[in-house]
């Protein structure tokens, strides 16, 4: 247990350290410019309540001069006009540099996405703590370290001032003979002072710690209907397209209902919070406020006793105040910073996922490239909380030159077998061997620049079509072209009065073209024959294509694989005609294998497939 | 530009608006607002009055109990003034929570309600975010326009109340102060229109940058994103976005700096002035210090007043544009009056005919027509097949025929009836089917597959089967129990995209309706349930009306009638034997398709060189 606690501790640290250098890396000038705005706007609030405190001690006296109140009053306008504008300017450009590293966080979580291993980026846990980190990435976690460690530097500097003046205050001693006098003057009455102030700032912290507490359990809970709620709201109204099945099945009612359950169920669960805070703040009001009250009398006493002169009332009570104020806002600070902590370690965490695939640190040399063999040695692959294997024993050997179709029934693993291909995801038992290597130890990215592929859901990106083409800005537009002509979209490119440049989908400006299933397709393929890798894996990459293009397709494809390895997935059984071997998939495991005749022959699954198509044909 | 078509209600009209939407709402709400302006007038007052009494009681040397009396008198008040306004604040936040719910509850109504072709508008996308945004994270604007609505009519009150206070002393110290706030306010105008004028540049920056920070991240595109190696690229294409943005943000600072001169310097002269005057009037012996504090504060506080007033106005006007922006928003949204319109409600068992009467479609703002003149009546009962190239206008045929597109020429009849006599909604319920970009919802299984409606589980299983998915769901351990959304649940199943394909037809057969559309239900599906289809595909759509799109032709022959469509036209229509007998361009298409099934392979690779 003690253990736990001193590892969790170091872990703090570590995670301090790195905050701090990673934000001093990210924006050097962030921290002395947090030092500096912490320090004038401490210092600031002071030449009000100091000069002010003058002017009124001096008006008060009768052998005031008058000239005297005209410098000081000048002068109090004067620094409160320089300290204005030098706080706010500071204010300003650090505001610059945080919006400037918030946007870098932003940044270095979409990155990690990006590069997370595919296998894991699927995890509902993966998005909530993205949206843990960008929701909250201003208020908490790495970038509210400087507001915080500014924040609490300015109260530093607050209470030591007010510190010193809190000692000048008891020193200053009450004159005259009464008993009010002695009374004021009593060591007690001080340390009775002392002890409701203690109080006061006690019970605040302690009210406002319970209900940071319960914001924080609030949010972690809150987290998953939102989360549900947002991903349901993406998939039926932001995705407009589903907006037609919605109104044909009259599912509106139903789904807003869920939507506005999951919605009101974050509500509830916040509500619970702010009305704790309600209960806790009042009772920390009136504890403050009072207390706020007795200093007055205190201080006003003590300045009919003579102590000090009338103008300090205004010093002695804006110093209790300020006082009481830093102290607390100390604690609550000293508080959020730690509880900060958790974030900074969600965001740490995040980015410190492991990536299985970095270990690979092979070279995919040029020898490789150019004469190469994959040998499947008896593979198989379950997907997580999956209760039966999706693939199981898979035994296959095919390089370079052959043509390879992979046919099978929906769901028997014809996907996840080129998945464990393209290494988006690791077998769990039995290896994968590129010219009799494991897989895994090549480089990762060299290992993937060996595929042009089409998977079944391929993306399309609102940028410029020769963007979505290349998957790059400084590109060569004439090999961009080719690739489009060459994946059948010549026709539409010339109607495009923007060429490459056009801007696909209408997301960011009213000329953005939408395509067509079929032609997001042909764009998708153009990609793939950009691409120009030593082997082509394409999972159905014709399902949205009329006839004609896709014996066009199928030609070209052709055409380009031809000297290359390539794996064809398609339901269209005639694509298989143009393969070298045949792989039937079934259920998980490998049925069949082999040439189009022999597996007509066999009598098998692959017959049955083929018959079942080719008889409309006949 | 559009100024005009831009702004269609004035700030006030939309503050209005919006004061009682949230009166209508919440109610409580508002009145706490309300009474708030009067606690924050009435704690601003004490706190002038009670510094000044403390200075004027010791300096006049008044008895003990007069100062206890006083300060408890003041002090009282003002403690019980806090601990109200603590309260009321904090049940604000509460209640703030609450209409922040029902105004996402409300948007998602709304969305949902709204006609289908309405959602498809370019923006409607990016409208709905922000909004759901707003109602979601901290930009909302609900509390900021109260908290600016409440403040300034606080300080309109208040600057009146202070004015009357300060009568008695020289009236121009006090237009001293009102005439530098104008010119902070001019000062913020001018700052204003560089903003309104440039803000539509860095909001589609942002909207660039979020795009490329969540779009890009999703599950859905991780495998494109691995495979071509964009992560650099993507990286590339944040910074230079962002590096523009800074320049705004800087740009904008600098702005803000001009404001925060001008406002100090402002401070500077009024301050500077009434404390050389208070100080001469005492110096003077025609005020005393007690005067001299309680004149000070009422000074500094009638400048605060005004200094509330001009923020309190711009944010009210940047309130007023988001109001202006929702209204807009629900206002296109908002569907046409239907009550005239009758409901379309066909006898049991009895399927209308509708007919298609020299209909036209073009797409908002598009040159060319998507389908043209086209004429064609759906008997009850028939199976008709729609076939063409990508592009021929198949689909947007199938969007007119459920309602979601309107002709732009010529008329869509019911049973003889111009369907525009029905109301939407009772049109919709004649149709059920499959869209080629159809999509599942983060549910249950079951959930997706009714929709809401009772689970019949005879049908349920009837339904699955049908669609070749029993063996799948028996498989699953918690089997229609089960949840879709690998995003959102931890325990969701994975589908393959075939799986996915026959979901959506078993939720196609669950829904049950007179005419079934089936727009390439079988693009992803195996061969043998792709002919296991065909032939049930008598079987369901018994009864029943059907369309059916598909470039497998096989798929045809089980149709009464082909319609081959090219460039919106329809060019052939027949059966299948019609077609091929005539030789024309569906019979080449046929060809082209089956040839591969048919020649042997040597003829194939001779014909492919």
């Amino acid at each position: 247990m003690k253990k736990e606690k001193t590892v969790k501790k170091r872990d703090t640290w570590k995670n301090f350290s790195r905050s701090v250098v990673y934000l001093t890396k990210e924006s050097p000038g962030i921290f002395p410019m947090a030092v500096l705005v912490a320090i004038l706007s401490a210092v600031y609030p002071y030449i009000g309540i100091f000069l002010s405190a003058e002017i009124l001690t001096e008006l008060a006296d009768p052998g005031r001069s008058l000239r005297h109140l005209f410098f000081l009053a000048l002068l109090l306008v004067g620094l409160n006009f320089i300290g204005r504008l030098l706080l706010s300017s500071c204010a300003q450009v650090l505001d610059v540099m945080k919006y400037a590293v918030l946007k870098h966080i932003e940044l270095a979580v979409a990155e990690k996405s990006w590069t997370m291993d595919y296998a894991i980026s699927a995890a509902p846990e993966i998005n909530e703590t993205k949206g843990r980190i960008t929701r909250w990435h201003y208020y908490r976690g790495v970038l509210a370290l400087v507001e915080q460690l500014g924040t609490l530097l300015e109260t530093l500097v607050t209470i030591g001032i007010s510190l010193a003046l809190v000692v000048e205050f008891f020193r200053a001693k009450a004159v005259g003979e009464g008993q009010m006098a002695a009374l004021l003057n009593h060591r007690m009455i001080s340390l009775l002072f002392l002890a409701v102030f203690a109080l006061s700032v006690a019970y605040n912290i302690h009210a406002f710690s319970k209900i940071q507490n319960r914001y924080f359990q609030a949010d972690e809970k809150a987290g998953t209907p939102m989360n549900q709620m947002l991903m349901m709201s993406d998939v039926s109204i932001l995705q407009y397209q589903h907006g037609k099945d919605i109104r044909m099945f009259r599912a509106g009612g139903f789904l807003s209902r869920s939507m506005q359950s999951l919605s009101g169920s974050y509500a509830g669960i916040l509500d619970d919070a702010f009305c704790y805070e309600r209960k806790m703040s009042l009772f920390s009001t009136l504890l403050s406020r009072s207390f706020h009250l007795l200093v007055y009398l205190f201080v006003g006493l003590k300045a009919m006793y003579g102590a000090f002169g009338v103008g300090s009332i205004l010093k002695y009570t804006g110093m209790v105040t300020q006082f009481g104020d830093a102290a607390t806002r100390l604690f609550h600070i000293i508080r959020e910073f730690r509880q900060n902590f958790e974030y900074i370690k969600v965001y740490f965490d995040y980015l410190d996922m492991p990536n299985l695939t970095a270990a690979g640190k092979l070279p995919v040399t040029s020898q490789i490239r150019e004469d190469y063999e994959f040998e499947f040695k008896n593979v198989t692959f379950s997907y997580p909380g999956a209760s039966l294997p999706s693939l199981c024993g898979i035994s296959c050997r095919f390089r370079k030159g052959e043509k390879i179709a992979v046919v099978g029934r929906n769901g028997s693993g014809k996907t996840t077998f080129i998945k464990l291909l393209c290494r988006l995801c690791d077998p769990q038992e039995g290896e994968i061997l590129l010219n009799g290597t494991d897989i895994r130890k090549f480089q990762y990215e060299e290992y993937l620049e060996f595929f042009s592929t089409v998977f079944q859901d391929y993306s399309i990106f609102a940028f410029e079509l020769g963007e979505n083409v290349a998957s790059e800005s400084d590109y060569d537009e004439k090999k961009a072209v080719q690739s489009l002509e060459d994946a059948g979209f010549g026709d539409r490119l010339k109607t495009l009065e923007q060429g490459l440049h056009t801007q696909i989908n209408k997301n960011f400006s009213e000329d953005g073209v939408e395509l067509s299933g079929g032609e997001s397709q042909k764009v998708a393929i153009a990609r793939c024959l950009y691409k120009d890798a030593p082997f082509v894996v394409l999972d159905e990459p014709t399902a949205a294509l009329d006839p004609v293009a896709e014996a066009d397709i199928y030609q070209r494809m052709n055409q380009f694989a031809s000297g290359k390895g390539a794996i064809y997935i398609s339901h269209r059984l005639s694509s298989c005609r143009f393969c070298d071997r045949i792989l039937v998939f079934e259920e998980g495991r490998l049925a069949e294998q082999g040439t189009h005749e022999d597996l007509l022959a066999a009598e098998g699954l692959y017959r049955k497939l083929w018959d079942a198509q080719a008889k409309y044909y006949a | 530009m559009n100024k005009q078509t831009q702004n269609n209600h004035t700030t006030l009209e939309n503050l209005w608006y919006w004061l009682k939407h949230l009166y209508r709402i919440s109610p409580g709400y508002v009145r706490i607002y309300l009474a708030g302006i009067i606690l924050t007038l009435g704690i601003s007052l004490l706190s002038v009055y009670m510094p000044s009494v403390l200075v004027a009681d010791i300096t006049g040397k008044k008895p003990l109990e007069t100062i206890f009396r006083n300060l408890a008198l003041l002090g009282g008040g003002l403690l019980l003034l806090y601990l109200l306004q603590n309260w009321l604040d904090n049940t604000k936040i509460v209640l703030r929570e609450k209409i922040r719910h029902q105004e996402r509850s409300r948007l998602i109504q709304l969305c949902l309600d709204a006609d289908y072709i309405k959602t498809e508008r370019a923006d409607f996308s990016e409208q709905y975010d922000k909004l759901m945004e707003h109602h979601t994270w901290y930009k909302e604007y609900t509390s900021q326009f109260m908290d600016a609505f409440s403040s300034s009519a606080g300080a309109i009150i208040g600057m009146i109340l202070y004015v009357g206070m300060l009568s008695g002393l020289s009236v121009w110290i006090l237009l001293l102060v009102i005439a530098g706030n104008a010119i902070n306010y001019a000062v913020k105008i001018r700052c204003n229109k560089w903003d309104a004028k440039n803000r539509h540049k860095w909001i589609s920056l942002d909207h660039k940058t979020s795009y490329l920070s969540r779009n890009t991240s999703k599950y859905e595109v991780s495998k494109d994103v691995h495979l071509y190696h964009m992560p650099p690229w993507l990286r590339k294409k944040f910074v230079t976005e962002l590096k523009q943005r800074l320049y705004y943000t800087i740009r904008q600072q600098a702005n803000y700096f001009t404001e925060t001169f001008s406002g100090a310097f402002t401070r500077l002269v009024w301050e500077g002035a009434a404390y050389l005057y208070l100080i001469y009037l005492v110096c003077e012996g025609r005020m005393d210090a007690a005067g001299f504090v309680l004149f000070f504060g009422i000074i500094t506080g009638f400048a605060n007043w005004c200094d509330s007033i001009v923020s309190g106005i711009r944010q009210l006007h940047r309130a007023a544009s988001f109001v202006e922006d929702e209204r807009r928003f629900t206002a296109r949204l908002a569907g046409d009056k239907q009550e005239e319109r009758e409901s379309l409600a066909p006898e049991r068992n009895q399927i209308p005919e509708i007919t298609f009467d020299n209909v036209s479609f073009r797409y908002e703002g598009a040159e060319h027509f998507t389908l043209k003149n086209l004429s064609l009546t759906l008997r009850p009962g028939e199976k008709l097949a729609l076939v063409g190239l990508n592009g021929a206008g198949k689909t947007t045929f199938i969007k007119l025929l459920c309602g979601f597109y309107e002709p732009t020429e010529g008329r869509i009849l019911v049973n003889g009836e111009d369907r525009s006599r029905y109301t939407t909604q009772s049109w919709l319920k004649l149709f059920s089917g499959v869209f080629q970009d159809a999509g599942l919802f983060p549910l249950s299984l079951e959930e997706n597959l009714t929709l809401g409606k009772k689970a019949d589980q005879a049908r349920l299983e009837e339904c699955l089967r049908m669609a070749g998915l029993e063996e799948k769901i028996a498989k699953l351990p918690h089997g229609l129990q089960t949840m879709f959304g690998m995003e959102s649940y931890q325990d969701a199943a994975s589908f393959s995209g075939g799986e996915i394909q026959k979901l959506m037809l078993a939720r196609a057969l669950y829904q049950e309706a007179p005419f079934l559309v089936l727009d390439e239900p079988t693009a992803a599906l195996d061969p043998l349930i792709e002919s296991q289809l065909y032939e049930r595909y008598c079987r369901f759509s018994e009864n029943k009306t059907s369309v059916f799109i598909s470039h497998r032709l096989a798929s045809t022959r089980f149709c009464d009638r082909i319609l081959l469509l090219e460039d919106g036209e329809a060019v052939e229509t027949g059966t299948h034997e019609e077609l091929l007998a005539q030789n024309g361009k569906y019979a080449w298409m046929f060809q082209l398709q089956s040839k591969y099934y048919q020649k042997k392979q040597e003829e194939l690779e001779a014909g492919l060189l």
